[in-house]
Formats: structure tokens, sequence, C-alpha cells
């Protein structure tokens, strides 16, 4: 640490300088006022001094209101030595700007404690300042008229100015034209402001190279030891890559909801339509096939049969199509379901699939769910369908279960089945993935798109867990009840 | 603290509480204690010869009335004088300093020759206790203008 000893007596700059020199500190030493301030006033000079009060040329009061008054930006901890020690001296001492004040004749454990003190200020500052200049985001301080006293480097980069430009202007200096009234005005409205906080604003800034540069703004006030605003503190945070980003992903969400809800209406209409020459095709094939069996050759017969087939299953596909596409385009109210109940009519619906394969469908106590209820049939229909058919030699054994799990209900379907590998257990919820023939098991691979699609409407999510082999777990979750609905109330 | 406190400076009483002759004592005894006699020995040398150019101009002041560099000088000096545990001096550097502040009609050449007397005997202590004439190092060097 260098610090500077300005006394006009020698005795007393030799005993200092020899004692500091000992304690550690590298000292310079001036024996007139105007030699210590052109030592403060180079900018690698000391930046603690210890200034005698009677010197001539400028003596130490004199030379602590010029240091404070032609402040750089660098600290320098002032300590006044003199033989005056009225209030009224030391009143006018501090009151120049000295940090702190020592009597002659000097105490050297005190001068030294009094110098040890103000180096830890001096590190503290300089920790301060090295924060203050090396943030990432840019930041100034303004007095009251708005007034930039104090720039770091983030704000010198955001304003492609050097600090010499931005300093002693206002912020408003900066703002693009269209908003310098804005900026004026909330300066005046944070320096009025019963809070030390003001609410964040946006305003449109002149960049480097006259961009336009969108910046959060945040505005603290500074006060005074009295409560006094004496100014503001202020960052600046660069958001305007980050409204383009968010103004790109709007424009993409609402492109992509528009596209999605084409292609439902496209879906909708183009399986509703075929349905009805479809269901022609189908009728006349399945005529020709009662009327003329057996009376045509075997090939005509074969052929007549594949057709047969063919529109059945197209049948087949284009209804579970428009049940995908009803998903979100038909969906009916969310209103209170009990689960139980849906659960009735699901065993109903499937009861002759039931007794065909022998299954055992065991339920727990199911619980109340804010859903579509036609939904909640074809969900759980679907799913325990899909137990009942992907067995193997056994009897199927599908147990239903609930859990809570925070503000949500968590469903569970267990079967005893064949099973799924890990690597299909994302695809099977991707319309026509099918992981076997149709010869094995027969379907359009729709019915688990369609659960996704039922569950994700319901704000829910979907997954399975399973071993191939061992059976699998599906699981949904569903809200327990309506957004903003206090549960205890139902 | 030594034998002068700052108080000194409004009163005359305090200035006379200890009016002894010269002897090593307070921070000089210190440095001495912890071996820097040659230091201290410097500082004597130099001690002298800054008292004696300052009390030319004290001379020159009291000459011509000039009671504001008068008391200036008395002010600059009595610092180096307490350092020093030259209470004596000290104590009629307060005593001009005072007066001369308070624009009072004194004898003041006549208070400085006293000043010089004691200065003397004080010069002959310190040199005695330095162990010889005092020597003549070269001062520190200054930032002044």
């Amino acid at each position: 640490m260098r610090l500077l000893i300005a006394d006009d007596d020698t005795v007393y700059r030799m005993f200092l300088g020899r004692e500091l020199t000992k304690l550690g500190y590298e000292v310079v030493t001036a024996c007139d006022g105007a030699g210590a301030l052109a030592v403060l006033e180079d900018k690698a000079g000391p930046s603690l001094a210890i200034l005698d009060w009677s010197m001539p040329e400028a003596d130490g009061v004199e030379i602590c209101r010029r240091v404070r008054a032609n402040s750089d930006g660098r600290y320098i901890y002032l300590l006044l030595l003199t033989a005056r020690d009225t209030p009224a001296d030391l009143i006018a001492g501090m009151g120049a700007g000295a940090d702190d004040y020592l009597t002659k004749p000097v105490n050297m454990t005190e001068l030294h404690l009094r110098v040890r003190a103000g180096c830890r200020i001096l590190e503290f500052e300089e920790r301060s300042r090295q924060l203050f200049d090396d943030a990432p985001i840019a930041y100034h301080e303004t007095n009251t008229s708005g007034v930039i006293v104090r720039v770091n480097r983030a704000e010198c980069r955001l304003l492609g100015c050097g600090a010499g430009e931005i300093l002693g202007r206002r912020v408003w200096d900066f703002a693009v034209p269209a908003q310098v009234e804005k900026g004026m005005a909330v300066f005046q409205a944070a320096v009025e402001a019963p809070n030390q906080r003001m609410e964040d604003t946006e305003l449109e800034m002149c960049g480097r190279n006259g961009d336009a540069v969108l910046v959060r703004l945040q505005q603290n006030q500074v006060r005074d030891s009295h409560g006094a605003v004496a100014g503001l503190r202020c960052t600046m945070l660069d958001i305007t890559e980050l409204r383009r980003q968010e103004e790109l992903l709007k424009r993409q969400a609402a492109d992509l909801a528009r596209s999605n809800a084409e292609l439902e209406q496209f879906a909708y209409v183009a399986s509703h339509d075929l349905q009805e020459p479809l269901r022609m095709v189908a009728s006349f094939t399945q005529l020709l096939a009662k009327r003329y069996a057996g009376k045509l050759d075997d090939k005509a017969d074969e052929y007549i049969k594949y057709t047969v087939d063919g529109a059945k299953r197209m049948q087949q596909l284009i209804a579970d199509l428009l049940a995908l596409s009803r998903v979100g385009t038909k969906g009916g109210e969310f209103r209170d379901v009990p689960l139980a109940e849906v659960m009735s009519d699901v065993l109903v619906n499937l009861g002759p699939a039931i007794q065909e394969s022998g299954a055992a469908v065991v339920e727990d106590s199911l619980p109340m769910v804010f859903a579509d209820r036609g939904q909640m049939t074809q969900l759980l229909q679907n799913l325990i369908g899909n137990a009942i058919k992907f067995r193997d030699a056994k009897a199927p054994q599908v147990h239903i279960s609930a859990a809570e799990t925070g503000d949500d209900w968590t469903i569970s379907v267990r079967d005893n089945g064949i099973g799924i590998a890990p690597e299909h257990a994302e695809r099977v919820f991707q319309i026509f993935q099918r992981l076997h023939t149709r010869d094995q098991y027969p379907g359009t691979g729709i019915g688990l798109a369609v659960c996704r699609k039922i569950v994700e409407r319901h704000g829910g999510k979907i997954w399975l867990d399973s071993t191939p082999g061992g059976g699998t777990t599906f699981h949904f979750t569903l809200h327990k009840c309506a957004p903003g609905t206090d549960e205890s109330l139902r | 603290m030594n034998a002068i406190d700052s108080n000194a400076i409004d009163s005359g009483d305090t200035c006379r509480r200890r009016p002894v002759p010269w002897r090593l004592s307070g921070a000089l005894a210190d440095l001495e204690r912890a071996g820097e006699s040659e230091f201290v020995g410097d500082l004597i040398d130099t001690f002298l010869r800054d008292t004696a150019t300052r009390l030319e101009s004290m001379r020159q002041a009291a000459a011509s009335m000039d009671l504001d560099a008068l008391a200036a000088c008395s002010h600059a000096l009595k610092g180096s004088m307490l350092l020093m545990s030259a209470d004596r001096l000290a104590e009629l550097c307060c005593d001009i300093q005072r007066h001369a502040a308070g624009r009072k009609h004194r004898d003041y050449l006549a208070m400085v020759d006293q000043l010089d007397v004691v200065l003397r005997e004080t010069r002959e202590a310190m040199i005695s206790h330095a162990g010889g004439l005092p020597r003549h190092h070269p001062p520190t060097p200054d930032h002044s203008r």
C-alpha cells in the first residue's frame, strides 16, 4: 500500500515516514500543499494520504476539498493530522472531505491502527469498484437532476461510448428521440417516489452505431444520511435479443396453433367425408360376396374376400382417425366426473371382450376428477382394451388404481400382458405406430395416440412402465378440480 | 501522549504543565529502545537545523509585528518540538502563538530571544545525548513544487 505523508515539518515527515515504512507501507512525502496535490492528482499515485492541516501553498483542509471535488472515480482515503482538536476544527476537517482525523503529537500505535482501518476501507472500496466496473450488467448512478455521475464498463459497451462521453450527461440524452420524454418522466417519477425501488420499465436507447437497444431499466433511490433522495442507482439490461426471440416464439406458436387447427379440421373433414363413399364400397362388396360367393371361380371369391377385408379395415381406420380429430375439435365440457361411474360404463362396453378373454378387471377406489366424461370413458376403454388385447397365453389381469400427487391424481392401469420394450415406450403414443403385425394383434395404431391427446387436452401427461413379458402399467395424471377451486369445499 | 496536549493552543495553564529541560522520552525513547539510535540522531540533527531556520523567521515576524506569520510559525514549530520531547520550547511557542493569535500587545522580540536561549540549552542537551556535534545528513527527498 502506497501512502502520502504531507507535512511541512521535516522532522514529522522523517519520523512518520520511517515508522510507516517499518510497518510495510510504501511512503511518498510532500513538504507543502502543492506537492501533495501533485502527488494525489496522479492516477497511479497513493490512495491514502496523511495530511498536515497547516502547510504552505494549500493546507490539509483545502487539499481534502480539492481531492473530493476532482474525484475521477478513484477513492483516496484522507487522514488529517493536526494539533487542532476542537469540535469546530473536527467538523471543518471532516466536512471538507477528510475520512479521519488525528491530533499531534502523534501516538504511533493510534496512527497505525487508523491507517490500517483506512486500508481496510480502501480494500472494500476497491472490491466494490471492481464489482461495479466488471459487472456484466450496465450500471450507472445519477444525481437528483439525472446527471450521470458514475458509469460502469458494461454500460459504456451498451451505449457504445467511453465513460467520458457519458459522465455529466443525463440518461434520457441516450434514449432514441421518441423515448426522450418517457426517459425524463420515469426518472422524475423514480426521484419523487415514496419507495426506494421502482417498477422496472422499458426504454429504447441509442446503442453503438446508432442501433436502437431496448433495455429494462431498474431504478433505485440513493438516500443520504438524512433519508433525502440524493440520486438514483440504475441498471440497464439489454433485452433487445430477448424481445426479438419472444416475438419470434409467439409468431411460431401462433403459426403452429393455426397449422394444428387446420390439420385437425382437415383430418375431421377428410375422415368424415370419406365415410359415406366407403360405406357404399363396403356395402356393395359385402353384397357382392353374399350374392356371388361360389358362383364365380375361386380366384374371384378370393379377390372379393380381400376387397371386403380392406373396406372393413379402412372403415375402422377412418373411424379411429375421426375419433382422434374429435378429441381436439369436438370435446365436451369439463366438469366433476366420478371415475368409478366411468369405469362402470367401460366395463359394460368391453363386456364381450372381457368375457371372451376371461379377463379379471379389478379397480381400487377411484376419485372424482375435473374432466370431459366422454373422453374419460374413451381413455380408460382404450387402455383396458389394450390390456386385454395384448395378452399372452395367460388370462388377462387388469388392475386400475389411483394415487394423489399434489394437485393431481395419477391413475394407473396395470396388466400382465406381453409388455413393451423400453425403446418403444415413447413410440407407442405416436399415430399409426404399431409394434406387431395385424395378424398377431389387429388394430390401426391410433388408440394410444388418442389417449395421449385426451390426457394432454386435460393438462396431464401419460407414460408407461413395462418389461417385455412382464406386463405393462400405463399412468396418466388428471387435475383434482378446476383451477382456482378449493378442493376442500367440494 | 507527550507532556503538552493539544489544548495547549488555547490554554496557557496546560502549556505550563511540565516545563522540564530536554530529556529523551516518548516516541524518541521508543525508537532508541528499538535500536534506532542512528535515526534518532538524524531526527535531532534535522530538528535543530529546521528550528534554527524557523526561529529566524519568527524573529523577523516579531520585529515587523506580523502577528499572523508569528502565530503560524509558532504553531508549525510546536508540532515537532512536542514530538522531540522539547517541552520547554513547545511551551514558549505555545505562549507566543496564543498571544499573537489573540493579537495581544507583547514584547515578542523578547519572547523569541527567550525561545532562542532555551533552544541553545536544548541543543546542548540533545547533542550531548547524540554523542557529539550535529551531523548534516541530506534531507529526505520531498515532492514540493
